[in-house]
């Protein structure tokens, strides 16, 4: 076929970003923490308030990594592991039902109609006002406060994963649909190959802000009750008072713990679109 | 006669798109559609594609209506309609399965019709990673691979640079030849238009009709300088702005 015979050209090599400029960045982050640690030196040095040093806190915090705490006699990351569990059975459960029900909502256009009067008025309630009627109607069941727990991370996850789905279907460029129309694509091959991969990158930024918010109901949960956990640690401490340094190191972990959540479903993001 | 449109007319709500449309076109034939934006050229493709339903009318494919589920149709859009999430591979085979083609002939009509646009190369590529023109390629690849009857092309090669379009103006010209299909190709540019086109609709605007149906008798390979060339071009202007 001679008239093919072209060869199109491949796309420009993208200039690398330069590595001083990847040096300003990193000495950028770093600069960044050391201005918050001084900050708090300055603060702690001061004596006007009830703060420990960053070093007196980061002793407390090693040792609680490496030998946990007395009183517990649990260590840092088996405290942040009991509530990580609960985070994560209950946001899998709410994406599982979020993503789907979003997708119909999103491409069914009287089923969304039907649905959103109610969305609209339970959105607004605070996942933590769940948390009185959830002990009333777990009340009997078989472990009430991991039932409770489970729920009210479950709620705070699936309204951001459940409009970020809608939102998701309702970016899909048209043209892609009438390109599987004209193709004689079926419905179900509309939904399940057009509709929701276009979805998945919003999706995806759903998930992203679902896992954080679940983490965070986790924490006020423990407040609220439990038996062990990383809210329920931070707030023990505080009740048996003096023990600010293992206030901060449960903060501290709560942070780095979220932090590694979000950085994780971004990396699962890019695994799972490589297209972009 | 392949393709027949009766008194079509369509509306979006108050606004007259066009009214009364009737139109013929044969078997085999490469038929361009000219005309004025807004003169809804585009729109009469989607409604021959079966996209959208015309207000009044009919539109007949070999004496039947065309319906959207027998792939008797490929329509190529202006914009980039590749799926961006499917490889190249991956665009061609989402036809194919919507077609129900027997899943043991894929890989060879893949590799086939690649190989007519020039791509063979390229299975594994995704449209982000191709150019402008490559993606349009692709794009015909997709639907030529599951041997629809008419060919709808809504200005396929407007987004691409001047020399790309020539390219692949002669490459589908050369592609027509060989598979005879029938092909109706709307556009805006004159240009185009005379160096595809066997027969050539122009429309008029507000509300769009059919103005004048010519045939063009150049010889091909045709020739843009050609002095005969250059007549017809300057005819069709005269038409259009008359």
């Amino acid at each position: 076929m001679g008239l093919f015979n072209y060869t199109p050209a491949k796309a420009a090599d993208q200039t690398p970003r330069t590595r001083s400029r990847k040096g300003t960045d990193y000495l950028l982050k770093l600069l960044s923490v050391v201005t918050v640690i001084a900050g708090w030196q300055a603060v702690a040095g001061l004596h006007l308030l009830e703060l420990p040093t960053p070093t007196a806190t980061l002793k407390v915090f090693i040792g609680l990594l490496i030998k946990g705490d007395p009183l517990y006699n649990m260590t840092l990351q088996e405290i942040v592991w009991s509530s990580l569990q609960i985070v994560i059975k209950a946001c899998l459960l709410s994406f599982v039902i979020a993503v789907p029900l979003g997708v119909l909502m999103g491409s069914v256009g009287w089923l969304r109609k039907y649905s959103d009067t109610v969305l609209e008025m339970l959105r607004p309630i605070p996942p933590l006002a769940w948390i009185p009627l959830a002990y009333v109607l777990f009340a009997n069941a078989g472990r009430p406060t991991e039932y409770v727990q489970i729920f009210v991370v479950f709620i705070g996850a699936f309204f951001p994963v459940l409009l970020d789905t809608i939102h998701g279907i309702s970016l899909v460029n048209s043209i892609h649909i009438e390109a599987a129309e004209t193709m004689g694509a079926s419905r179900r091959q509309i939904l399940l190959q057009i509709m929701l991969p276009g979805a998945l990158p919003s999706i995806f930024n759903g998930i992203r802000v679902g896992f954080g918010i679940g983490w965070m109901c986790i924490v006020a949960a423990e407040f609220v009750g439990g038996k062990m956990g990383i809210g329920y640690y931070i707030w023990s401490s505080y009740s048996v008072g003096g023990r600010t340094a293992e206030i901060i190191s449960g903060m501290a972990a709560i942070g780095i713990v979220g932090s590694i959540i979000s950085r994780l479903v971004v990396f699962l993001e890019k695994r799972l679109i490589p297209w972009r | 006669m392949a393709l027949i449109l009766r008194g079509v007319t369509h509306r979006f709500g108050e606004t007259k798109i066009f009214e009364d449309l009737d139109l013929q076109v044969e078997e085999g034939c490469f038929c361009c559609i000219v005309g004025p934006s807004g003169c809804g050229k585009s729109t009469l493709l989607r409604i021959i594609a079966g996209l959208y339903r015309p207000v009044k009318g009919e539109v007949l494919l070999d004496n039947k209506p065309p319906s959207l589920d027998k792939g008797e149709i490929g329509f190529v859009f202006q914009e980039d309609a590749l799926f961006p999430w499917f490889t190249v591979e991956e665009n061609i085979k989402f036809g194919l399965r919507a077609r129900k083609v027997d899943k043991s002939s894929w890989g060879q009509i893949i590799e086939h019709n690649l190989q007519k646009v020039g791509l063979a190369d390229y299975r594994d590529y995704y449209p982000s990673q191709l150019s402008g023109g490559m993606k349009q390629r692709v794009a015909i690849a997709r639907v030529l691979a599951y041997n629809p009857k008419l060919l709808l092309m809504d200005e396929p090669f407007a987004s691409l640079d001047s020399l790309n379009r020539n390219m692949l103006q002669t490459e589908l010209i050369d592609l027509w030849a060989r598979e005879k299909k029938t092909i109706l190709f709307v556009t805006h540019n004159i240009d185009e238009a005379v160096f595809l086109a066997e027969r050539l609709i122009v429309m008029g605007s507000k509300p769009g009709r059919i103005k004048r149906v010519l045939d063009i008798n150049l010889p091909r390979p045709r020739n843009r300088t050609d002095t005969e060339f250059c007549r017809n071009r300057r005819s069709i202007l005269e038409i259009i702005e008359s």
